[in-house]
């Protein structure tokens, strides 16, 4: 029975591939809908993982860096730095900013590094230097890409003009790219003198940072700090929400669409064959042997469909990077498994729909000339 | 010693549509099949031939009567089980041939017997033997488009006996065949019959089968009645030879005054491609 129906198909094998080709089209928009989802969520907390301070300290009832401003008296990073378990604590300034860059405004969040605060600063670079003076600018590199501008333009942050003398890798994305500016430029812009958002705690060898953070809490008032697990989970908890119900309607849209495609091609593959359909049933074979045969006829297709996707979305995910450097895409495992878990439920859904037809074939068929 | 009856039909009857629009396509039809018996059903167009033939499938639902195929009366059973009678006891033979059209004539042959508790492997044997039989052996992993019609008709009848049914049923196995091809499947059916031991019930219009049939039930308004005799009037086709009844044939053609009869509209074509050459 399976091999009849997998002969059929193999003969037909335009209708085939244009069957799994459509489908694929399908899984493909969901795999790479994932794919921007995932790389996003990954580059909203590329800073907050990259600086991997042990604890973060900052104004009390903030837990996140994400779209939250905080303000915690420059002293207190002095104090943090004189209690026992911590190695360093290293403070930054920290907005969302407007940037003019050759004609374009940006949004963009800026960190203020204070002289020697390195471990702050950008993680990798293009090209320049990663350390900002006082009137300078590190930039995204890709950035620059957009623009079309490189080390030493000039660039408004808001309205404040500064030369770029960094391109920075991995620090951007779409919902917040980072720039680096000295703390003090900042500071004018922010007129937050004698403060700082976030303070960078380095603790001691062998120092639990739950523990150090606690100890913070106790001895520093109004401040909360949080271990570098944690403060990186409320950020990545706060992208989820953000873009988790965009993600999720879209993979509803694409896995009907999937589902719409494998339906109609599966219900068209056997409405074609209606009268052998009906010869089959008339020599003795089930509705229920049928059915199953149209079921793993659908599930070929969707499997076929969702290896095609596969391919074509690693074959797609460079070119994207390179056309579109803004977008970061990132395939996990996580997405694979839903791909293949949303295609599974496609095909079950969709062999019903021919399994219906198949149902109201009537064996009598087989006698009419 | 008589065989044993593998049929027995009693006042079987079907109507379709109710009241002024019900009309009975079969009418309380009755007889007995034994096996190695061959029959011929014949009848004018709309007789209900294949009504009846689509009742003894087990195809269709009788509105009336009973069908007892080796012992067991077919028309209690329910749906479920219908179909396991049908590839088990009996083998369809169909007009327009009705094989897999991705599947090689052996595969084909073989499509039935996937449907039998003891599965694929026993049959495998009895498809090499149909295969030699009936003159496929070379062309076994041909597909149909490849065939001719003659061909398809004998795959067909494969496809018909690989399960050992002890009923056969052919609806106009010659019908699309030419008279040499139509003549070979009838004899090919006939032997089914005789070596086999199964029932064969044809439906045909073609007069040339009737040669080899052991019975002959004329069905006329949905009810066996008998044959008018004066029906025949048997004539030789100028081309092949083949008898042909003048009163029934298909292929008439007046010819220089003369009225000519051909068994075939292939033998016609041939007759006036070169008339000459069959002038004796």
């Amino acid at each position: 029975m399976l091999r009849w129906l997998l002969k059929t198909l193999w003969l037909q094998k335009a209708s085939l591939v244009a069957s799994a080709a459509g489908v694929a089209g399908a899984f493909v928009l969901v795999v790479i809908l994932h794919a921007v989802f995932a790389g996003e969520s990954r580059q909203m907390v590329a800073y907050v993982r990259h600086a991997a301070a042990d604890v973060w300290v900052m104004q009390r009832g903030v837990v996140n860096m994400h779209m939250a401003s905080s303000f915690v008296w420059a002293w207190k990073a002095k104090r943090i730095a004189e209690l026992p378990g911590v190695r360093a604590a290293t403070p930054i300034l920290y907005s969302g900013t407007v940037i003019r860059i050759a004609g374009r405004t940006m949004i963009a969040y800026a960190v203020g590094l204070e002289p020697g605060a390195r471990r702050a600063g950008p993680w990798a670079m293009a090209a320049g230097k990663a350390m900002p003076g006082r009137g300078e600018i590190v930039l995204p590199r890709v950035f620059a890409e957009m623009t079309g501008i490189g080390l030493g333009a000039r660039v408004a942050l808001t309205g404040k003009t500064l030369e770029v003398v960094g391109l920075s890798e991995g620090t951007y994305s779409m919902a917040n790219p980072v720039v680096f500016v000295a703390a003090s430029d900042l500071e004018d812009l922010m007129q937050a003198r004698g403060t700082v958002s976030y303070i960078l705690v380095d603790a001691q060898p062998g120092q639990d940072p739950a523990e150090l953070a606690a100890r913070i809490e106790r001895e520093v008032d109004k401040v909360s700090a949080l271990p570098q697990e944690r403060f990186t989970r409320n950020d990545i908890q706060l992208a989820m929400q953000m873009g988790a119900e965009i993600i999720a309607f879209m993979t509803i849209i694409g896995s009907a669409l999937a589902a719409v495609i494998i339906a109609f091609s599966a219900y068209s593959q056997v409405a074609r064959r209606r009268r052998e359909l009906a010869i089959a049933k008339a020599l003795g074979v089930r509705n229920r042997e049928i059915y199953a045969a149209v079921a793993a006829q659908t599930a070929l297709i969707t499997v076929l469909g969702l290896v095609l996707a596969l391919l074509a979305a690693w074959a797609l995910f460079p070119l994207l990077s390179a056309l579109v450097p803004q977008i970061t895409l990132v395939l996990t495992a996580g997405a694979l498994w839903r791909a293949a878990a949303v295609a599974l439920i496609v095909a079950v859904v969709s062999a019903w729909v021919p399994a219906r037809y198949v149902a109201r074939v009537d064996p009598l068929t087989a006698f009419k000339g | 010693m008589d065989a044993p009856v593998l049929l027995e039909v009693r006042n079987l009857s079907k109507s379709f549509g109710r009241g002024h629009t019900e009309v009975r396509a079969v009418n309380d039809v009755s007889l007995d099949v034994r096996r190695g018996e061959l029959i011929l059903v014949m009848g004018p167009s709309g007789s209900g031939k294949t009504t009846l033939v689509s009742m003894l499938g087990t195809l269709l639902k009788p509105s009336a009567g009973r069908i007892l195929l080796d012992g067991v009366d077919v028309t209690r059973l329910d749906e479920a089980a219908l179909p396991a009678i049908r590839a088990q006891k009996i083998g369809f033979v169909f007009q327009a041939f009705n094989l897999m059209e991705a599947l090689t004539v052996e595969e084909n042959i073989l499509f039935p017997a996937q449907l039998l508790p003891e599965g694929m492997a026993a049959a495998r044997g009895r498809a090499g033997e149909l295969l030699e039989r009936l003159g496929l052996a070379a062309r076994r992993h041909a597909r149909p488009p490849t065939l001719s019609g003659g061909e398809k008709q004998r795959v067909a009848i494969a496809r018909a006996l690989i399960n050992r049914p002890p009923l056969l049923l052919a609806d106009e196995p010659t019908g699309n065949l030419d008279s040499q091809s139509g003549q070979e499947v009838a004899m090919i059916l006939h032997d089914v019959a005789r070596d086999a031991g199964c029932a064969v019930i044809l439906v045909t219009h073609d007069p040339r089968v009737e040669e080899i049939a052991d019975r002959i039930l004329w069905l006329e308004d949905g009810a066996l009645r008998n044959r008018r005799a004066e029906r025949h009037s048997w004539v030789r086709c100028p081309v092949c030879g083949m008898r042909v009844d003048e009163w029934t044939a298909l292929h008439v053609a007046d010819h220089e005054g003369r009225r000519v009869v051909f068994c075939s509209q292939r033998c016609r074509e041939r007759y006036f491609d070169n008339p000459a050459a069959y002038a004796a």
